[in-house]
């Protein structure tokens, strides 16, 4: 129960009531033509053809596809990153034999390899999967890395003094040491895969969001790309708020590491 | 009186990332008995955290380097030897509670309900049961250190090894803190070997001081100090006993005045 409290008061009414500000002016702007923007419908056109595309279009499959990747891709980017993450930070020759691969490697734009994917995957479900965790996987072992290595010499001192064995320094020390910045790592990784699916829908993977996009552009339809725009947006934050809750559920302490004054 | 540390010829090195090693300890020889409460007292960054580190098996000395444990040449920790550290901040565990913290030595050893009596025990001797639940950043710094040295007493060692416990608190924390700590001492006769840099912490504290000086460092005084115990800040500071016991370690330190 306690962890539930403070989740409503800490949203932002002041910004929230900013927003619906926003919205209202754009819906003067366009429907008194103060400007013309054949291109950018108003907001009450685009909540008009977001009920279309709800109850006749596909926007709940399409969107259903696009988080089912979203978290799969992501689910397994965390699992290689972690483990190999785990692997490299606590082994220190290990880590020197390999890091100049990674660093090289990790430093390749995601949407630059789509081509190579389509080459070798084709259009398809294959494709988009291993764009999305191999994107997901570099924020996650950089951070678990990270992590580890910046744990303070003294607790190692500490874990050899209590002769705590190596899965239990891992267990007890390591692991809630290094918890701050590899919940940072999972948190970049899933808007990266969120995009990053996206953008293999767009090019290659004819589903989900990203083709609910292509299919309104190419029917001239801009109301239905927006509301297209606007689900990917509120599904970006969605995720973002389970990964925050499911944080403070799970691993108590793992989103702040409170220092002594 | 048994000896608990017996040490002879001890040499030791301290290396650099890039592979320089310097001579930091050279011919160390001293045994402390049980129990003993002694301090090594020296300048800043003449090895008395080194000389600590190796007693405490963290530090491998070089070869031919005697040190005895019981008897026992240490290879790594010996069993029945506690370290409190002087960065408290770093050593406890701040995702962990006073109690969880201090219970950590006796996690897969023993069982639940020893375990918490054994923590209660701890935190009485330092005066901190009430504050069982609080996590480490709640409280002052001399109280995190109190907790550091509940965790240390936790499993019951023979031997208490101390690492300028006192140096990041302030001299009122400090004095309460020495306090307190002689007596732990007069209670457990758990055997103490405590590092400072303050001459008057070390003459006030033990029945014998080591002074580390030199470069390399070798023990250049091991003074006795007749005070009667218990001590008391202000009797025990102002006695003929402890002024003449302080006199010469300052001889031995900056020479005669």
């Amino acid at each position: 129960m306690g962890r539930f409290d403070g989740l409503l008061p800490r949203l932002n009414w002041l910004g929230v009531f900013v927003m619906v500000a926003l919205a209202a002016m754009w819906e003067l702007v366009v429907s008194f033509e103060v400007a013309a923007l054949r291109f950018l419908p108003a907001p009450s056109e685009i909540a008009r053809a977001a009920h279309g595309e709800i109850f006749e279009g596909e926007l709940v499959g399409r969107t259903i596809h696009t988080v089912g990747v979203t978290l799969l891709g992501w689910g397994v980017a965390a699992v290689v990153g972690l483990a190999l993450g785990l692997a490299l930070g606590l082994s220190p020759k290990a880590y020197q034999y390999s890091m100049t691969s990674f660093e090289v490697t990790r430093a390749i734009p995601p949407i630059t390899l789509v081509p190579a994917a389509l080459l070798i995957f084709g259009f398809s479900l294959k494709m988009e999967l291993v764009l999305v965790i191999f994107g997901g996987v570099w924020p996650i072992l950089v951070n678990t890395i990270g992590g580890i290595r910046s744990i303070k010499p003294e607790l190692r001192d500490v874990a050899t003094m209590l002769r705590l064995s190596r899965i239990g320094t891992v267990r007890k020390l390591v692991l809630p040491a290094a918890l701050p910045s590899i919940v940072v790592g999972l948190r970049l990784a899933l808007s990266l895969c969120l995009v990053l699916a996206i953008v293999a829908e767009i090019v290659g993977n004819p589903a989900g969001l990203g083709n609910g996009l292509i299919s309104a552009r190419q029917s001239l339809q801009p109301p239905i790309m927006f509301v297209y725009v606007v689900a990917a947006g509120l599904l970006g934050v969605a995720l973002n708020a389970a990964l925050g809750l499911g944080v403070r559920l799970l691993l108590p302490g793992g989103h702040t590491l409170r220092e002594s004054p | 009186m048994e000896p608990s540390y017996e040490c002879s010829n001890l040499r030791a090195e301290v290396g650099s990332r890039h592979g320089e090693r310097r001579l930091v300890l050279d011919d160390v020889s001293f045994t402390v008995a049980k129990p003993e409460f002694v301090s090594i007292m020296g300048r800043s960054g003449v090895g008395k955290s080194t000389l600590l580190r190796v007693l405490a098996g963290l530090h491998e000395p070089s070869p031919g380097s005697i040190v005895r444990f019981d008897g026992q040449q240490v290879v790594g920790p010996p069993e029945g030897v506690s370290l409190v550290f002087q960065d408290y901040t770093s050593s406890l565990l701040p995702w962990r509670n006073v109690a969880k913290n201090v219970e950590l030595p006796l996690e897969g050893s023993l069982g639940k309900t020893e375990r918490r009596q054994r923590v209660f025990e701890a935190l009485e001797m330092v005066g901190l049961a009430d504050r069982a639940d609080a996590q480490p950043f709640e409280l002052s710094g001399g109280m995190q250190q109190r907790v550091q040295l509940a965790r240390a007493l936790a499993s019951r060692p023979t031997v208490l090894l101390m690492d300028e416990p006192f140096g990041a608190l302030d001299a009122l924390t400090k004095a309460e803190l020495e306090d307190q700590l002689l007596g732990i001492f007069a209670a457990t006769k758990t055997t103490v070997v405590f590092v400072t840099h303050d001459i008057d912490e070390a003459v006030y504290l033990s029945d014998r001081v080591l002074v580390l000086d030199g470069s390399p460092a070798r023990i250049a005084a091991d003074i006795r100090v007749d005070c009667l115990r218990p001590r008391t800040q202000l009797r025990t500071r102002e006695s003929a006993e402890f002024l003449a016991a302080r006199h010469q370690v300052y001889e031995v330190i900056f020479g005669t005045l």
